[in-house]
């Protein structure tokens, strides 16, 4: 059980830096739309409650999502991102892990940031995650990117958790109703330096090249099949070509499938997270796909490990993995406390 | 509540009223929030004759109007016209407290205490003393465990011959033949207990305690430990003894580990509230009972009993806890459980004080080093954490020659947490161990956690350089360090590159302008054109601290020129041109920074 | 609290998934909540009927329009829901096993074989099974009662409820319905679905369905297995207090329409037209007026750990499509909740049901068992690979020519 494990070794950090052009200003995200200091000074100031985890007043939720409409209506189905940035999988409101993370990863914005859905449900802290995630998003945007996963949407929010602890947390679902229309506008894949293709899901049978992605209506709820649901559920899988998917949602695909987009698309990977893997991360098809999930312990019961994919300038990648952030207090919850409950069989 | 409330005033009301009795749920729930307007624009008469008869109609209900029925109408007694007619509010109270729904019986009890602490002692007799009777007597189990909250409150308020026959009513519930009044009956005797009085404990409440502690349901018995220090509490520890010991011993090796849970949980309060400090009592009763709970066969019951360990050694002489206690303790360094080894790292170093120097070392370093070396981080980290304690007793130079193999090891721990609190303790190991062996043992240790994989680790190596400048000295920081620093900002790595300025920005707190100007600017300068904006922030934002350092370091008239002329003639050019970058954020720190130097 | 306006906003929120009988309380609710704001004065002064006082005699009469929670609570035929019963000898000869079922409409063989839970009957799938198939006439239904439950009697052991013999039972059952088709070179297809106990019985049948399949028939295919509202470490966390669970339910009621609507009223069943039909094969004349429970779950006792050891494990070896169905909240263990992660099964969580999601919900279960159906059932996966692989074949055949992609950076192998 590795704490942390870099996966480069430390001659790497003995060769000497690579050489860099300053990139054309046109590939620059244009001026976002926070321009006064007021506003600056806004979302530094709601940036330290979130990450004391103390949730934002209902009316500053309402702000904050409109700000982040305006921005993410303006980036790609497939957003372009450039490197150095850190790749991160699963959050689901794990926020104390979330806070690991940046412990292990840097604070952003000094740690560019890109992160591939699933950031409510399941946990706690759904609200404060979400919150704080598109808090920096604002603040920050060329420094961090934030996709949509197959939990951000609606449907899934009503069984799984966000919607009531919205409820609970504000006493009407006037929040959740704000983030899941803001849902809509995340962009649904990103593309690292035209080489790393990143999404929560997968592949879908209906999509062949980057521009078919591109030419998406993405400002919806996440439907129940198509090719805008598969990229949110799919999964790869050792059979080759397509399969259906045991989740009841998209599709599962093989390596031909994998190595065959990557080849028409001049991609060196595909990175998606969307499924629990015990180290935190998982190579597959021959190193076509990776899978990144950065939700240790999951669901506080699961024994997983997290992990995070540092690409660094020359697009080396690092895995960092990392287990549970210590709860205050006491050391560790044993496997049961004499507590009751009932059920019926 | 007066008459004279305008038509447009009512108008709502009447609205609420029919909401009242609507269909729609939610209309339903939303007026009853808002019973207390209603009736006040009723009047408290109207209240009494209409509207509470209409409430007790509600009884088919839903639930959750229920429960909010039922909280509302505890703070009702001032809108029925005061305390002397609370008595209407009982009724429907007395109906709710007798549903299924477990969150409306609890709502219901907690109005129905509220009521009665309101009540006089003339209408709680005549009153609530019927409630409490016909609930207790009622068939069904709901009632009988909601009555079982309700007797502290009217205790207090009754005539001795209505406490008899309260008493007589408990011990109904105590001996009832549902596992969950008997359970609701224990759970609430712990609190009527201090409410009896002292003669007639043993006489009849000695015998319920000592019936439940023999219940066949483990569920009960857990929750005689409680009553039992209850009932200590109120006769004392040597009356309790006479009467309760025997029972005490047999809860202490109970066959369900739920109970011996619940002891291991409260054993310290057991000890002190039965033994009252008697040694004898102690030695005999407690000391082999905490001997066998330590080495219980469930991993939950070692866990809690080990984080009683220090605060009941306190309790005995240290020469019992060496002969008794200690080989139960040393057996648990190596416990199969995870759990109970981090718990007994966490309490273990709170046996330093009371064993003292000796046989601290003679005892508790052997199993402290063995614990650094768990395999499970927690117990490691726990065992570290904990180390100030055993400092202050044995002193930091036998506990850094003891440890420093172990330290040198847990440095490169593969658990981050431990390398970080490691690097909180070098400054003072360094400052007991002298320049030169850092710089021999400690220092290659140090270097590398600035280039550690983990942030968290690099932040606290470079914001650690503070404190030991502060140790060794500038000369030292200097020659030493800077270099080290300016190597690690060619790191390829953009956020290796980032910790080196960190590092250089924290020295410049701690070295003299000179150093600033001839080493550290230009260190930073060099970044400037870096590819990354965030390096390019970094250094916009690194060069506000260092200029505003500078100028408060510059004493004399000499210092204060070479620090305005590095800022004007370096620093502010290099801020005017990264606040034309390309990136917005670099545009946005170089602005700010400009304007903090002005 | 919280609970509870949750409940009454998701209710709002989700008129989607209401039942056709609220539909029209929902209409009424969107009217109603047009009306003017309570403290809007603006309001009051739109309204000139209000009369400036508030009608006493009037006000405190109880509420007319609300409509009454105590529903007729008679019993209804399980023939309203089934097209057919009958009596089978399955695991001893002299046995009298009740199974009802509806056949399917073509000479189809492919059937839906639902198993019920401890103390529960046949008939607690009667609403579910028949709008299944409404929707799917040319998938068979059926149901059984599970030796010591319902109608079904002389069993030699009403007591054995060993989850081996259950699987026996089920098995034969299964059989049973095949034997009575015509025989021809379709095997058929099943899916198995089992709420609570019976999701342990149809997992364990599922596994070991070679060894436990003795008809001379051949063995149809497993094409899916559902399992209803249980999950290995929540059942066992209860079981030590499933004791104190049986104790709180009344010995006898009064009548069959007592017990249904106690069932009603404790919300064991939150769906009275369900509990009309499900309710009756669970009680028994005791022979002094009064009616006891059929089944006594007390003496079952020493089986109640063995059901649900290595569930989770058993249900994800399943190879079959595999769908979990919760009610209210996911409490997933720790294998389950890895596997869902891993997109192992098919997840549903149905939010305000109780226990007995397919009494409660009978139309969003049905919806699910189709929608199930539609991906898992034989062919299902054939033809979508067949339908994709076609889409995609001009795509793979390039890649497998270039013989892969070299990486630009050294990726380290896992």
């Amino acid at each position: 059980m590795d704490a942390d494990v870099t996966m480069t070794d430390a001659g790497l950090s003995t060769l000497s830096p690579v050489s860099h052009t300053l990139s054309p200003p046109s590939g620059e995200i244009k001026a976002s739309p926070v321009t006064d200091s007021q506003s600056y000074d806004d979302l530094d100031r709601w940036i330290e409650m979130l990450m004391d985890c103390k949730q934002l007043s209902e009316n500053d939720v309402k702000k904050l999502c409109d700000k982040a409409r305006e921005i993410l209506s303006e980036e790609s189905n497939v957003q372009n991102v450039k490197c150095p940035v850190t790749v991160c999988g699963d959050i689901h409101g794990q926020f104390h892990d979330l806070m690991e993370l940046f412990k292990i990863g840097g604070p952003n914005p000094d740690t560019n940031y890109l992160f591939m859905g699933d950031y409510v449900d399941r946990g706690y802290y759904s609200v404060e995650t979400v919150t704080l995630l598109v808090a920096m998003k604002i603040r920050h945007p060329n420094r961090l990117t934030i996709l949509r996963g197959n939990h951000e949407s609606r449907q899934i929010t009503q069984v799984y958790g966000f919607y009531d602890e919205c409820l609970r947390k504000y006493g009407n679902p006037n929040v959740w109703k704000y983030f899941t229309d803001l849902f809509d506008y995340l962009p649904l894949t990103a593309l690292i330096e035209n080489t790393i293709f990143c999404l929560h899901g997968g592949l879908s049978p209906s999509i062949d090249s980057l521009d078919n992605i591109r030419a998406l209506d993405r400002i919806q709820e996440v439907p129940h099949e198509g090719p805008m649901c598969d990229l949110l559920w799919s999964d790869p899988d050792d059979r080759c070509g397509w399969g259906i998917s045991p989740r009841g949602a998209g599709y599962t695909f093989g390596q031909d499938i994998s190595e065959a987009f990557n080849h028409k698309n001049g991609l060196n990977l595909v990175a998606r997270a969307h499924q629990l893997v015990m180290e935190g991360y998982n190579w597959s098809q021959d190193q076509q796909v990776v899978t990144i999930f950065s939700a240790p312990n999951y669901c506080y019961r699961c024994g997983n490990q997290a992990a995070i994919m540092e690409i660094d300038e020359d697009l080396k990648y690092t895995f960092l993995q990392f287990d549970p952030c210590p709860r205050a207090g006491e050391p560790s919850v044993s496997r049961r406390t004499p507590d009751y409950f009932l059920v019926s069989f | 509540m007066e008459p004279s409330i305008a038509a447009e005033e009512l108008y709502p009301i009447a609205v609420l009223i029919d909401e009242l009795k609507h269909e729609d749920v939610t209309l339903r729930l939303n007026a009853i929030r808002r019973l207390s307007t209603i009736a006040l624009a009723l009047g408290s008469e109207r209240t009494r004759t209409e509207l509470i008869p209409f409430l007790e109609d509600s009884l088919d209900d839903e639930d959750e109007v229920l429960t909010v029925l039922a909280e509302e109408l505890g703070k009702f007694v001032p809108y029925v016209g005061g305390s002397e007619y609370a008595n209407v509010l009982l009724i429907p109270l007395e109906t709710f407290a007798g549903v299924e729904e477990p969150f409306v019986r609890e709502k219901a009890v907690e109005s129905l205490d509220k009521v009665c602490v309101e009540m006089s002692r003339e209408q709680v007799e005549e009153h609530f003393m019927p409630l409490i009777k016909r609930l207790t007597s009622a068939e069904w189990f709901t009632n009988k465990v909601s009555v079982t909250a309700l007797f502290p409150t009217v205790y207090e308020k009754v005539s001795d011959e209505s406490k008899a026959s309260l008493r007589q009513l408990y011990s109904q519930l105590v001996y009832d033949d549902a596992p969950m009044v008997r359970r609701a009956a224990a759970t609430h005797l712990t609190l009527l207990i201090p409410h009896i009085e002292r003669e007639l404990i043993v006489s009849e409440i000695v015998p319920w305690f000592m019936f439940l502690a023999q219940d066949d349901q483990d569920s009960v018995r857990l929750l005689t430990i409680d009553i039992l220090i209850a009932i200590a509490e109120s006769l004392g520890a040597e009356r309790a003894r006479e009467q309760l010991f025997d029972q005490l011993k047999k809860l202490f090796a109970d066959k369900s580990w739920r109970v011996r849970y619940m002891v291991a949980d409260r054993f310290e309060a057991l000890a002190v509230a039965v033994s009252a400090g008697d040694e004898v009592v102690l030695k005999e009763g407690f000391v082999p009972a905490m001997v066998k709970l330590l080495k219980d066969s469930e991993a939950e019951v070692r866990t809690v009993i080990a984080k009683q360990v220090p605060g009941f050694c306190q309790l005995v002489d240290a020469e019992t806890v060496i002969q008794e206690i200690m080989p139960g303790i040393e057996e648990l360094v190596d416990d199969q459980s995870q759990h109970v080894r981090a718990a007994l790292a966490t309490k273990i170093s709170g046996l330093a004080p009371i064993l003292g120097k000796e046989d601290t070392i003679k005892y508790l370093l052997p199993m402290f080093l063995q614990m650094l070396k768990d395999e499970f981080p927690e117990v490691r980290l726990n065992i570290i954490c904990k180390l100030e304690q055993v400092n202050k007793v044995i002193g930091i130079d036998l506990l850094s020659q003891s440890l420093l193999p172990a330290i040198t090891q847990l440095a490169q721990d593969k658990q981050w947490r431990v390398r970080l609190a490691i690097i909180e303790y070098i400054p003072l190991l360094a400052s007991q161990l002298g320049v030169e062996f850092f710089d021999t043992q400690l220092r290659d240790l140090y270097m590398a956690w600035l280039r550690d994989s983990v942030y968290s680790i690099r932040e606290a190596a470079s914001e650690n350089l503070r404190n030991l400048t502060k140790v060794f000295g500038v000369e030292w920081a200097q020659s030493t360090i800077m270099p080290k620093v300016i190597e690690a900002g060619e790191n390829p790595n953009y956020l290796y590159r980032m910790t080196s300025i960190a590092a250089a920005t924290t020295l410049a707190g701690e070295v003299t302008v000179d150093v600033i100007k001839n080493s550290i600017v230009p260190f930073l300068d060099g970044m400037v054109g870096d590819p990354i904006p965030n390096i390019r922030f970094t250094v916009a934002r690194s060069y506000e601290s260092v200029s505003l350092l500078a100028r408060a370091k510059a004493a004399a008239e000499e210092e204060r020129s070479a620090a305005e002329s590095m800022i004007s003639d370096i620093i502010l050019p290099s801020l005017e041109k990264l606040k034309t970058d390309e990136d917005v954020d670099v545009r946005f720190y170089a602005d700010k920074s400009l304007k903090a130097i002005g | 609290m919280s609970d509870l306006e949750r409940n009454l906003m998701k209710s709002k929120i989700s008129e989607s998934s209401t039942s056709s009988m609220s539909s029209s309380i929902t209409e009424e609710d969107e009217a109603s909540s047009n009306e003017p704001e309570i403290e809007s004065t603006k309001t009051i002064k739109g309204i000139p009927k209000f009369s400036g006082e508030i009608n006493l005699g009037q006000e405190f009469k109880p509420p007319r329009n609300r409509p009454p929670k105590l529903r007729a609570y008679t019993p209804s035929k399980w023939s309203e829901y089934w097209s057919s019963e009958t009596i089978a000898a399955l695991s001893t000869p002299e046995s009298k096993f009740k199974i009802y079922y509806t056949p399917p409409l073509t000479n189809s063989k492919a059937w839906f074989l639902f198993h019920h839970g401890a103390g529960s009957s046949a008939l607690t799938f009667s609403a579910s099974a028949k709008l299944l198939h409404d929707a799917l006439p040319h998938v068979g239904v059926a149901a059984f009662d599970a030796r010591g439950h319902g109608d079904t009697s002389d069993t030699g052991d009403d007591a054995d409820l060993s989850l081996d013999t259950l699987a026996r039972d089920f098995v034969h059952a299964v059989a049973h319905i095949f034997q009575s088709q015509e025989e021809s070179d379709d095997c058929g297809e099943v899916v198995f679905v089992g709420h609570s106990l019976g999701g342990a019985v149809v997992t364990e049948s599922a596994l070991r369905f070679a060894e436990l399949w003795l008809s001379l028939r051949k063995r149809p295919v497993i094409s899916g297995v559902v399992v209803v509202d249980v999950v290995e470490g929540s059942a066992l966390e209860g079981l030590a207090h499933m004791r104190t669970y049986l104790g709180t339910r009344p010995p006898l009621f009064r009548s069959v329409s007592d017990g249904i609507k106690w069932h009603v009223q404790t919300h064991t069943v939150r769906n009275a037209e369900s509990a009309r039909v499900s309710v009756p094969p669970l009680l028994r004349d005791t022979g002094n007026g009064k009616v006891g429970w059929r089944t006594e779950l007390g003496a079952t006792e020493r089986y109640w750990a063995t059901w649900f050891q290595d569930l989770s494990t058993k249900f994800l070896r399943v190879r079959a499509g595999r769908m979990l169905v919760l009610a209210g909240t996911d409490r997933l263990d720790k294998p389950l909740t890895i596997g869902q992660m891993q997109g192992k099964y098919q997840l549903e969580v149905l939010p305000e049901v109780g226990h007995f999601v397919q009494e409660d919900a009978p139309m969003r279960f049905a919806g699910l068992l189709e929608g199930f159906w539609g991906r898992n059932r034989r062919g299902a996966a054939l033809e979508v690979q067949r339908a994709l692989n076609a889409h995609g074949q001009g795509a793979t055949a390039s890649a497998v020519a270039a013989g892969g992609v070299p990486m630009a950076a050294s990726m380290p192998k896992q």
